[in-house]
């Protein structure tokens, strides 16, 4: 990871706590600020205590969907940036979506072999928007 | 088997009862104008329905008359199904043997008409479908029952084909649901054993920091750990879960919808590549070598060229001919004997032809072929013949469904114990709005 004055900060909303916890350690180990969230409404709330640099949302969630709580919180917070992170096999994005600044290198599927690639996909995210602005 | 009347029943129903009926007033007419030539009259009446038509003796269930539908249909000639008591017209086995044959003439007579479906075999030993009418008569002042059977084995086979089709789609839906809920726990389970390996392995400063605080040196976690196979297993869980996440994957590839790489494909160039694959994959070789069978091509240059996604297509082609080598290895007729060196020589005929508006694909293996049971499974996933070997058991699964579901195709299967197999996909010629 690149060196940053500040920890690059990381929500993770997922309803899976096998996966939202052990996600959260990994990244943690490698130095990024994780939150997390189990749900859409509840990860709404914590971005009013201040936005992350990225938000990794698994689509299908209880309550408030994942597509759904990316489009709010895009329009609300629009430098945030976002990656899927999905157990279905085949993820199809919305225009609503692609609108928002989801491609398709931006979902990635579970499970994970290597969560390093995780990591990666962070830093290609970051390094895209810096590159844009 | 009996069977509610449908329209096709009804319609044979009529047919018997027209036979009957016209017979009756020849019989009456002879009688009435004392004509006395009608043999041949009566002959040509009773050969002219497409339907292989018996004449059995009400009392003692024997054939005494038969038309030239028989003939047609069994193959062989009046003269041996009258003379002959070895003539096997049954498929032999229960409920299709001699015995419930003679069950239902008794039955016809003393129950009135029946209609069933029946396995009847011909005279070359093939088995097929076909449906009966079995009605009581009274010809030339005895009482016979008139047998009326038809070769139903399209319709059979439609209906098993329906039925197969429904039964694999409602098994993909299956799948598709099931992945996702699989997913989730497989990454619950494969993230948390990394984080246990780098919490020991990796040099991340906190490790240090807390062994420490521990009161021990993370050489020593490590030495302990590993000295206990502990890394050996934690290796071994995040292998098991990538392999269940692959057969997951698997299960599913065909359902990736990429709709945008369909181009029109020369089939017979590409089941060449598909063969030259095979020839060079090492699996093969452990069981038989795909050089030492013989390849025999029947391409139709005429053949349309269906639009393929074509590496969905080539994983269908190289399926098939894995499956036919497969088979064809585990037979003994193909092992060379060590005293002659002689050996008979597996065989797959490649065919590539036009069919109605669609390209037909055939790979036809000359190896042990399979049973109906078999045969009626072999698209089903982790359906294997093999016992525990190197593949997933989804090989023809997936291969279904990417000819069905993502190319609006057919793949469909012909085979016998003994007679080898042969497997079809048909390809439409024009691709159908998704």
């Amino acid at each position: 990871m690149k060196e940053r004055s500040n920890p690059v900060r990381v929500l993770i909303v997922d309803d899976e706590p096998a996966v939202r916890k052990s996600l959260a350690i990994f990244l943690e180990d490698a130095g990024y600020a994780v939150s997390m969230a189990a749900r859409g409404e509840e990860a709404m709330d914590l971005l009013e205590q201040g936005p992350p640099d990225v938000a990794i949302v698994d689509p299908r969630l209880p309550g408030m969907s994942g597509e759904t709580f990316i489009l709010r919180a895009h329009a609300r917070y629009p430098e945030l940036r976002f990656l899927i992170f999905t157990g279905a096999v085949d993820f199809d994005l919305s225009d609503e979506l692609i609108a928002a600044g989801v491609h398709p290198e931006h979902a990635l599927l579970k499970p994970l072999y290597r969560l390093g690639s995780m990591a990666a996909a962070i830093e290609d995210l970051l390094q895209e928007s810096e590159q844009t602005q | 088997m009996s069977r509610n009347p449908d329209p096709a029943n009804l319609e044979r129903a009529d047919t018997v009862e027209a036979l009957r009926g016209r017979i009756a007033e020849l019989e009456a007419a002879n009688r009435d104008r004392g004509f006395c030539g009608g043999e041949g009259y009566y002959r040509d009446i009773f050969d002219a329905p497409r339907e292989a038509v018996f004449v059995h003796d009400a009392e003692t269930g024997e054939i005494v008359d038969v038309n030239r539908g028989v003939e047609e249909m069994y193959g062989y000639t009046r003269g041996e199904v009258l003379g002959s008591a070895a003539v096997a017209l049954n498929q032999g086995e229960p409920p299709y043997s001699e015995k419930e044959a003679e069950e239902w003439v008794r039955r016809a007579v003393e129950e009135g008409p029946q209609m069933f479906e029946w396995r009847a075999k011909r005279k070359t030993g093939e088995v097929f479908w076909v449906e009966v009418v079995l009605q009581k008569a009274t010809l030339g002042g005895k009482v016979r029952v008139l047998a009326v059977v038809r070769d139903v084995t399209d319709r059979v086979n439609l209906k098993d084909m329906i039925v197969q089709s429904e039964k694999m789609l409602s098994i993909g839906g299956l799948a598709a649901g099931m992945a996702h809920e699989i997913n989730n726990p497989l990454a619950g389970i494969l993230q948390n054993v990394q984080v246990i390996r780098n919490r020991v392995w990796e040099e991340l400063p906190k490790n240090r920091q807390v062994a420490a605080e521990c009161g021990v040196s993370l050489e020593s976690i490590r030495a302990y750990l590993e000295a206990r196979g502990v890394l050996t297993m934690i290796e071994s869980v995040l292998e098991s879960g990538h392999r269940a996440s692959q057969i997951v994957e698997n299960m599913l590839s065909f359902s990736r919808k990429s709709r945008d790489c369909f181009e029109p494909t020369d089939l017979a160039a590409l089941l060449d590549r598909t063969v030259a694959l095979a020839s060079s994959e090492y699996d093969l070789k452990k069981n038989l070598d795909f050089r030492r069978i013989e390849i025999v091509r029947d391409y139709d240059r005429e053949t349309p060229k269906p639009p393929c996604e074509e590496g969905r297509m080539q994983q269908v082609f190289l399926n098939l001919l894995r499956n036919a080598a497969q088979a064809m290895a585990d037979d003994p007729r193909f092992k060379v004997e060590p005293a002659s060196g002689r050996t008979e020589t597996p065989r797959i005929v490649l065919r590539v032809v036009p069919d109605g508006g669609a390209a037909r694909v055939d790979i036809a293996d000359n190896g042990p072929g399979m049973d109906e049971t078999t045969r009626k499974r072999i698209f089903e996933p982790f359906f294997t013949t093999r016992g525990r070997g190197p593949g997933t058991g989804l090989g023809l699964y997936v291969s279904y469904f990417i000819v069905t579901d993502f190319h609006g195709g057919q793949l469909t299967v012909d085979s016998a114990p003994g007679r080898g197999s042969r497997f079809t996909v048909r390809l439409p010629a024009e691709r159908s709005a998704p």
